[in-house]
């Protein structure tokens, strides 16, 4: 079999450790050790024979195969009253729990008597927790998961600048140079930044390879090993452009080298420089933070520069002497030291670095163990979790709320049963164990199969969050605890109400089936009212969240984002100046325009909500503003036809056009935001401004643009100044096409068009500006979804449940509503004393239900857009809705309370 | 033949049992089951299936000794016991009779 292989990586580990964990939950030790031997044995074959990523697949299956037969093998066994073989010996436990065995035997065979009670119940449960399980892997996989391969992660900590206007997400070199040298003794810090996509060749092939510039301690710190090879050495990253060394991913190891060891000392050429390959990367490491990029080829810090050819722009020259911000800084804490004492320690490095003087930035740093987010993005990603935890959970509620109705109502049919065995001497606690084991039986079947659900409904949930998952969510075990966890809590819930309300009553009257009405009735009444309540809450959130949605979408960007193909390039990778940078920008400018579907074509340096550029401008001389702190000021530079492709209108003056050539008068055209800040007005065509400060030349106002969303989503209008692409040209900009129809099918020919210029240009993003958009709108999204689709099966279930308590009271009551109707009452007022009854309840839920709305209302307010959490319309929507639907759920009861035939009614028993 | 019936999958994987010798682990059945009968089973179905012939007396187990790799793991081996092979026989001799009988009346 496996057996003398040359280098496989067959060991004890080459099961997944998630899946062992799984096995162990499930199979007795001597299973357990039979399945792992076997798995080690089928992964080694799989891996032999096809790939190891298929062999884990493999082992994944066989694992889930694994449990259910051993399962079911089980379970046959301890319910398979008579041996097969006589020889055989008792079950050891058989003697112990005997009566326990036998109880477990009649829940579960008293279960299967009754299909459609049994089904309708793992339904509700598999619902409610399918549902929570959703939303728990998403958590999971934001919160809760470790970066994969990471040793100890609990032990990282993040750097941020922070300074009062924020936080930095980047450290320029020279601060986290002073961090790491001064701060050695309570953490070791690494640093990254991602230098995207250069092209490249490796062995024969030539392609785009992302690049990730690392400093020389990061794999150590981290604690990954390398695959092949080693990692990087202090000496080779001390100076800048001197040791072209490199690590390559698994994937480029298997897909350009496969996998042969001897690609370690091979040479791989990126963007024309030699890079000799010294380590891989393990598979599966991904970075640290949860927007690291999957890079391809790590190099070290001091290469960064040497990766471009021409690094003559200034935010390109990231050296050690730069004063420029391009580095994550990610740290691991010394043993037995705590955060409190690494942020103090860098914050008195921070104070050296940058002394208070006054108004100059008193910047400092700042260290969370929240290392995988941006705080801010943290800060709403937990509220939207917080949200769609809280939906998903007054789901659960309901629906357990449901069952509760459902087994009461079953209790009452059963309680000559039970009156029979109490009068045979079960004790109570027999009986409300009897209970508790249905209730389990039906709560677990019904949350393995709400998990299994789940799985694949986390995968198209995680599309709807404003953050990328690659690869999508899954379950792991913390998932899979909780779905058990939540099934058995809920099954408790469940089973010991009606269990220990069974367990009080009359054994004689139970016998008899006297006193038919008797408990019961109240606390279902009271069960329906809570179910309306919780709807209540569930309904009013979703209108609630519909509106933010629907105002989100209705906000006035300042530009129409349909049918709009955004390219991305970056000429600093490349060989260019800005002369021939600006005659590939014109050319490719041509070309596109008399692309067939393309209506016009331009282009620009900060797409919208696309990184930014901005500057200090201070008050100048003409201007009326007077704060000599002075304004950040949004910068763009924009090819001609800006204007027209974005749909921004001019509201004065004219637009960029292709007048504005390098050499021509500085022309600038501003927005109607800066218009009224400088100058405090709008008419303000033939102005000048300074705009690369007093010294620099004067830009004169060519016409001032409409306001327009410039970086965030519902901002406050930035004062912007666009300048002339040719004029102002910079290496790194997007392409803007504006097509007659359906933008991604110009993809190819756009592409084309930048790749027959310069084929060893790699392209950056290419997506639709509608894209870019909802992406802004996709937390907003997900809440209204996630919220929404509670509040439409709470709907359901709370309907379901108001019809089962009154169709149940009626049915109780046939013979009071005989007598009554013997007696000369009239149908139609049986009728109404049901409906007026359901209705009753419905009015005592909502009245709860609105109280229970207001009190949640401050966990949404940060994640609602333009409504308030106490939106009235909301608030007036939801009790109709929710009267409308309990009419409809009472009336087939109140129909079936006027057909009774008093006659039969008196008659029966 | 009571006690000793077998289902046709129980069947299988005694044979495959048989023919790997004293060697039969659970991984290597599912290789002579894919390879021989192109049946594709699941470990866990085999396992089922091994551990009620087990029960039945038909097959015997034992932990092999540690794979010869770096931490390598005992495996459990299977092999026929004596009363296994005897039903096989039986099984095998039943359904060649009834093969006989059952083209001697349909040509």
């Amino acid at each position: 079999m496996a057996d003398g292989q040359r280098d496989e990586p067959m060991s004890v580990w080459s099961v997944p450790r998630p899946l062992r964990a799984l096995l162990k939950l499930f199979l007795p030790s001597e299973e357990y050790q039979r399945t792992l031997a076997d798995l080690d044995d089928v992964h080694a074959a799989v891996a032999r024979e096809r790939s190891p990523r298929e062999a884990d697949r493999a082992c994944r299956s066989e694992v889930i195969a694994v449990i259910l037969w051993s399962v079911a093998d089980r379970l046959r066994r301890r319910f398979d009253p008579m041996p097969r073989s006589g020889k055989s010996t008792p079950h050891p436990e058989a003697s112990m729990l005997g009566s326990f065995t036998g109880d477990l035997h009649f829940a579960l065979r008293s279960l299967r008597r009754r299909p459609g009670f049994s089904f309708v119940v793992v339904g509700v449960v598999a619902l409610g927790v399918g549902a929570n399980v959703a939303i728990f892997t998403l958590v999971n996989r934001l919160f809760l998961q470790p970066p994969p391969l990471v040793e100890a992660p609990g032990d990282l900590v993040r750097v941020f600048r922070a300074s009062p206007a924020g936080y930095g997400s980047a450290l320029s070199f020279a601060d986290y140079r002073d961090y790491r040298d001064d701060g050695r003794a309570v953490v070791d810090l690494v640093a990254s930044s991602d230098a995207g996509a250069v092209t490249g060749a490796a062995g024969d092939a030539r392609s785009q390879f992302d690049i990730t510039a690392v400093s020389d301690n990061y794999f150590d710190v981290l604690g990954v090993s390398p695959a092949a090879g080693r990692t990087f050495r202090r000496e080779e990253n001390e100076t800048p452009g001197t040791h072209p060394v490199a690590m390559i991913s698994w994937r480029v190891w298997q897909d350009y080298y496969g996998g042969a060891s001897d690609a370690v000392g091979r040479t791989m050429v990126l963007n024309g420089t030699a890079f000799t390959i010294i380590g891989v990367v393990p598979r599966g490491f991904r970075g640290v933070s949860a927007g690291d990029q999957r890079a391809d080829v790590y190099i070290p810090l001091m290469m960064y520069g040497s990766l471009f050819p021409r690094p003559d722009e200034a935010w390109r020259l990231r050296l050690p002497d730069v004063q420029s911000n391009w580095l994550q800084v990610i740290g691991r804490l010394q043993p037995g030291t705590t955060v409190a004492q690494a942020q103090s320690t860098l914050a008195t490095v921070a104070s050296r670095i940058y002394p208070s003087d006054g108004e100059e930035r008193g910047e400092t740093a700042y260290v969370t163990s929240r290392y995988r987010w941006y705080p801010s993005t943290f800060d709403s990603l937990a509220n939207l979790s917080r949200v769609m935890m809280l939906a998903v959970a007054v789901l659960l509620a309901i629906a357990a709320v449901n069952v509760i109705v459902l087994f009461l109502a079953r209790a009452s049919a059963r309680r000559r049963d039970i009156g029979i065995l109490s009068a045979l001497g079960a004790a109570r606690p027999r009986i409300v164990r009897q209970f508790l084991l249905e209730s389990s039986a039906l709560g677990l079947a019904g949350g393995i199969l709400g998990f299994f659900a789940a799985a694949g409904v986390a995968r198209v949930a995680a599309t709807l969050l404003p953050v990328r998952m690659d690869p999508p969510p899954a379950p792991d075990w913390r998932v899979f605890l909780f779905a058990v966890a939540l099934a058995l809590v809920t099954a408790a819930v469940v089973g010991i109400v009606p269990g220990l309300r069974a367990a009080r009553e009359d054994v004689v009257g139970l016998i008899q089936g006297r006193d038919r009405r008797a408990g019961g009735g109240r606390l279902r009444d009271g069960l329906v009212v809570v179910q309306v309540a919780l709807s209540l809450v569930l309904v009013a959130g979703a209108a609630l969240f519909a509106r933010s949605l629907s105002a989100a979408r209705d906000v006035d960007l300042g530009f129409d984002p349909r049918n709009t193909l955004v390219v991305s390039v970056d000429l600093s990778t490349r060989e260019y100046d800005r002369d021939r940078g600006r005659a590939f920008l014109a050319t490719a400018l041509d070309r596109i325009a008399a692309t067939p579907g393309v209506q016009s074509v331009s282009s620009v340096t900060t797409v919208p909500f696309r990184g930014q550029w901005s500057t200090t401008i201070r008050p100048w001389p003409g201007s009326s503003f007077t704060d000599t702190a002075g304004v950040e000021l949004a910068l763009n530079s924009v090819a001609p036809e800006y204007f027209e492709t974005m749909g921004m209108p001019i509201v004065s003056g004219r637009a960029i056009d292709a007048s504005d050539r390098e050499g021509g008068p500085n022309v600038v055209v501003i927005n109607q935001t800066f218009a009224k800040l400088a100058f405090g007005t709008t008419d303000v065509v033939g102005r000048t401004i300074p705009l690369r400060g007093p010294d620099g030349p004067d830009f004169v106002v060519a016409g001032v643009a409409h306001d327009a969303t410039y970086f965030d989503f519902g901002e406050d209008p930035w004062p912007v100044a666009y300048l002339s692409a040719m004029q102002y040209f910079r290496l790194r900009f997007a392409f803007i096409v504006k097509t007659a129809g359906d933008p991604t099918r110009l993809t190819r020919p756009v592409t084309d068009v930048v790749r027959d210029l310069d084929p060893e240009l790699p392209i950056g993003r290419v997506e639709t500006l509608q894209g870019v958009y909802e992406e802004q709108l996709a937390g907003y999204r997900a809440s209204a979804n996630v919220v929404g689709l509670s509040g439409l099966v709470a709907l359901l279930l709370a309907s379901v449940g108001l019809y089962g308590v009154m169709a149940f009271r009626v049915a109780e009551r046939t013979r009071d509503i005989g007598i009554c109707l013997a007696l000369g009452a009239t149908r139609r007022r049986v009728a109404t004393g049901v409906v007026g009854r359901g209705l009753r309840l419905t009015t005592a839920g909502i009245l709860l239900g609105l109280a229970g709305a207001l009190l949640l209302g401050r966990f949404v307010q940060g994640v609602v857009y333009g409504v308030q959490a106490s939106d009235a319309l909301s608030l007036t929507v939801a009790p109709l809705v929710l009267v409308a639907v309990a009419v409809v759920a009472v009336l087939v009861p109140a129909r079936r309370a006027m057909r009774v035939d008093p006659m039969q009614a008196i008659r029966a028993e | 033949m009571k006690g000793r019936h077998l289902g046709e999958f129980e069947e299988l994987v005694l044979l495959a049992v048989r023919r790997l010798g004293a060697s039969a682990s659970g991984a290597s059945i599912q290789e002579v089951l894919r390879e021989e009968a192109a049946r594709r089973a699941t470990l866990g179905a085999i396992y089922a299936a091994l551990d009620r012939t087990q029960r039945k007396g038909l097959v015997a187990s034992r932990l092999g000794e540690p794979a010869p790799v770096p931490g390598g793991r005992r495996r459990r081996l299977y092999r026929l016991t004596d009363r296994g092979e005897e039903t096989l026989r039986d099984s095998r001799h039943v359904r060649e009779s009834l093969w006989r009988t059952a083209s001697g009346t349909s040509r």
